[in-house]
């Protein structure tokens, strides 16, 4: 067997400018493109080059993984039922107390059913996943993406039926949340502790609050990207860094990346369009 | 005057391109059962590897430019970051061979240890992705080295036994 091809001087030099020119086009592919650009790039490989593996990867799941599929999802509906029965009372009361005092009706946005496709990569944890639209209808984007147990990530860009989204555990996902009690709020970011664990860290609890292990983190809904109340992670134990005259917070999340298949994506209601209010002098 | 040694030799590298071209195509198909295990050979960059001892720098430095955004499609990752990390990997990979390079078995095999340990240390520490690089990521991508060195290292032995006796 023939390793070696040792190069002539000419042949070297030629080598060096080829590999310094695609790696400049590579800088300036990374530097340039948007998430928007990527999501491009990445889904029209996924359409063409790489079209016979995904494929493939879509059959053999489809088949072998079916019979745990369907006890997932029936667990699932089960529960869901269950906290759909357990809401209905919730929302005809809070429907009635509105009339009363005279409220205009809560607009909740709007949730819906979409495919999540994660992300795999052999280089490290992938914080990156595909949402796809079951009804065939384009979204906009930015989307809040949970499961039934809590908020999952977010939708940041979309074409079509498909959006490119980020899992918590991206360095530059934040969230606003606040203790499910609402003595507390502040913002909640990932964070990896000294043994390598993905867990998340609240930033920005006013001194004075007092927030104790176990306390649950819920969305507060500032922003307006995610709906409010949605479960973020439990407080564990205070965490050392202090900003100012705020506190913070080590927490464990009550959802993790891994294989969820079926989620809920969350698009906020439209703001409310009325006539022009005349202003008279 | 050299026509007989050319022959053997291109017959050669059309092997051993093939035994890396079916890597590849594992890597792809197997994509998502080979990174959800704890541990596991990454067939990409052995594949790439494997190439840049048979191929000029200047092609293994296209081969990973054309490699890297294909991985990204699968990790939806940074097309550009993955282009430019085999890239350089593809490239300084064929120049180490030049420069480095014995006819050993055990060579090839801690090539590719150490050259898969760089290139995926590089992509975890430029991706940015969740949880960042930690001693523990460091020492599961030794694993994944180590695995890789394996598992392509037989590939290659294999390749280069079948060459000898054909």
């Amino acid at each position: 067997m023939h390793y070696t091809t040792v190069g002539q001087p000419r042949t070297r030099r030629r080598d060096l400018v080829v590999a310094a020119a695609l790696s400049a086009v590579a800088v300036v592919l990374s530097a340039g493109l948007d998430a928007g650009g990527e999501m491009v790039v990445v889904q029209t490989l996924r359409s063409t080059a790489l079209r016979p593996f995904i494929a493939t990867h879509e059959v053999f799941e489809a088949r072998v993984g079916l019979t745990a599929r369907v006890e997932r999802l029936e667990a699932r509906a089960d529960s869901l039922a269950v906290r759909v029965l357990a809401t209905a009372d919730l929302e005809d009361e809070n429907r009635q107390l509105r009339a009363l005092l005279e409220l205009p009706g809560r607009e909740v946005g709007e949730f819906f059913v979409a495919e999540l496709v994660p992300g795999h990569t052999a280089a490290g944890e992938t914080s990156g996943f595909q949402l796809r639209t079951s009804t065939g209808l384009p979204f906009e984007p930015p989307l809040a993406v949970a499961t039934p147990d809590g908020l999952l990530g977010v939708v940041r860009t979309a074409r079509g039926r498909v959006g490119m989204g980020e899992y918590w555990t991206h360095p530059d996902f934040r969230v606003a949340v606040t203790s499910s009690d609402g003595a507390a709020s502040g913002i909640v970011r990932p964070f990896v502790d000294a043994n390598g664990d993905q867990l998340m860290l609240l930033q920005g609890v006013p001194f004075q609050a007092e927030v104790s292990a176990g306390t649950e983190l819920v969305t507060s809904g500032v922003g307006g990207i995610y709906p409010r109340g949605l479960p973020v992670g439990r407080v564990l134990a205070e965490h050392e860094q202090q900003l100012g005259w705020t506190h913070s917070f080590l927490v464990e999340p009550v959802v993790r990346p891994g294989q969820q298949e079926l989620v809920v994506a969350w698009r906020p209601a439209a703001p409310a369009v009325g006539p022009a209010e005349v202003v008279t002098p | 005057m050299n026509g007989g040694a050319t022959e053997l030799r291109q017959r050669d590298l059309a092997v051993a391109m093939t035994i890396v071209g079916l890597l590849l195509v594992l890597h792809f198909l197997l994509h998502p059962w080979l990174t959800g295990l704890p541990v596991g050979p990454d067939l990409l960059v052995g594949g790439l590897l494997l190439a840049a001892l048979r191929v000029q720098a200047g092609t293994a430095a296209v081969l990973g430019f054309v490699l890297g955004p294909l991985e990204a499609a699968m990790a939806l990752g940074d097309p550009g970051i993955y282009a430019l990390v085999l890239t350089i990997t593809g490239y300084l990979s064929a120049r180490s061979r030049d420069v480095l390079f014995a006819d050993a078995p055990v060579f090839v095999v801690v090539y590719l240890f150490i050259g898969t340990w760089l290139a995926r240390t590089a992509l975890v520490a430029l991706g940015g992705g969740a949880g960042g690089v930690t001693a523990g990521m460091l020492a599961l991508v030794a694993l994944d080295a180590l695995a890789t060195a394996v598992v392509c290292g037989l590939a290659d032995a294999l390749t280069s036994s079948f060459v000898r006796r054909a």
